[in-house]
């Protein structure tokens, strides 16, 4: 069930600095559809000079969802547009634009949140999960773990407009300084948010079925989970319209109490990627892993 | 409760639930170097200290945490603090 995994996300961010605040700034002034406008300009650079990228999410319509060559073809190009005008919605949100927010089973997030205990928030490279943090609004402080591959500006600016819902981002790097900040977050109650579709900091992982192939997690957040005991939600966040997003909020199921850590690790994985799996059949075009995810 | 008593509990959750080799448990071995302990596996262990031997593991006290020798000693001196 665990496995050393060469696989770790080296991601960063596109553009430099300047070209962060220069957007940040048209969008004061200038609506949405005519940034997304311009924006699709950029999709056949990123389809040509990314084929990899594109070869993957390809591979995820064709194989893993089972489109036709045509359909598959014609979803990653949607998918490269979607994940343009999301990223444009971040900046724009940066910049002061807000989004109608539609929330399901926010019952769930509600309980957990007034209780003392602590819990955590999995999340995945799907929509826009940023837009929590700007609509589940808790009594108690949300901790989301910030990637060290973010540039500076976009850093800034998330957790200025972040940091006014009580939210904290907690930076990982080299240094391990982070997972105390974790520890003590969830010992004091607090909800701690992470993504548990890519694998970071550490190669082991865990081994589950997304949309009914086999995949490879990181055991790090299930395991957070399990030896912090604290429950665990999914809250995935997808794009409806032009100024709308959707929330989508369930339970991560738990394995008994007598079993060991890596089988309730296992158990914890599968019931996420069943979570992500339902979401990824309604919006399949918010699937923002570019690399191939799957082990096939 | 005496060092043999914690190495017994510490080794027993490194070998069963860390799956770390039992031939390459030694006071000696390096936790990260010999016995490939990573950021993760060291989270579960804070958790362990916590929870089986009621102590608190700051950042602070990782870079006196070289072996499993200084682990066992680690626990043992706060214990009898």
């Amino acid at each position: 069930m665990e496995q050393t995994a060469q696989r770790q996300w080296q991601g960063k961010t596109d553009g430099a600095p300047w070209m962060h605040r220069a957007l940040i700034s048209m969008f004061k002034v200038v609506p949405l559809p005519v940034m997304y406008f311009f924006m699709s300009f950029a999709i056949p650079y990123y389809l040509i000079a990314h084929g990899k990228a594109r070869k993957a999410i390809y591979h995820y319509f064709r194989k893993h969802l089972g489109y036709s060559p045509l359909a598959a073809s014609l979803h990653t190009i949607a998918n490269h547009y979607v994940f343009g005008a999301i990223v444009m919605d971040k900046f724009a949100s940066y910049a002061g634009v807000k989004f109608k927010v539609e929330v399901e089973n926010m019952n769930i997030f509600k309980d957990l949140a007034s209780s003392d205990k602590g819990f955590l928030m999995l999340t995945a490279h799907v929509g826009n999960s940023e837009i929590c943090g700007y609509s589940l609004v808790a009594p108690k402080r949300m901790n989301v773990l910030a990637y060290g591959g973010e540039a500076e500006t976009i850093s800034r600016n998330r957790s200025r407009v972040l940091t006014s819902n009580n939210i904290r981002l907690i930076p990982t790097d080299e240094d391990m300084e982070y997972l105390f900040v974790i520890r003590n977050a969830l010992e004091d109650g607090e909800i701690l948010s992470l993504h548990a579709d890519r694998v970071f900091g550490s190669n082991k992982t865990v081994d589950a079925n997304l949309l009914s192939s086999p995949a490879e997690l990181p055991f790090g957040p299930f395991a957070i989970s399990v030896m912090g005991d604290v429950p665990a939600i999914t809250v995935f966040v997808v794009k409806k319209s032009l100024h709308c997003y959707k929330i989508f909020i369930d339970r991560v199921k738990s394995g008994s109490a007598d079993a060991s850590i890596g089988d309730k690790v296992a158990v914890m994985a599968q019931s996420y990627c069943d979570n992500l799996g339902k979401v990824l059949r309604k919006q399949p075009d918010q699937w923002f892993n570019y690399y191939e995810f799957w082990n096939d | 409760m005496n060092r043999q008593e914690i190495k017994a509990k510490v080794d027993a959750f490194l070998v069963g639930e860390l799956e770390i080799d039992e031939a390459k448990i030694s006071d000696d071995a390096l936790l990260k170097k010999d016995l490939g302990i990573d950021s993760l596996d060291l989270v579960d262990i804070i958790v362990l200290i916590k929870n089986e031997f009621g102590v608190k593991v700051e950042a602070s006290d990782l870079g006196r945490l070289q072996t499993l020798g200084n682990l066992y000693d680690f626990i043992k001196q706060k214990i009898q603090a």
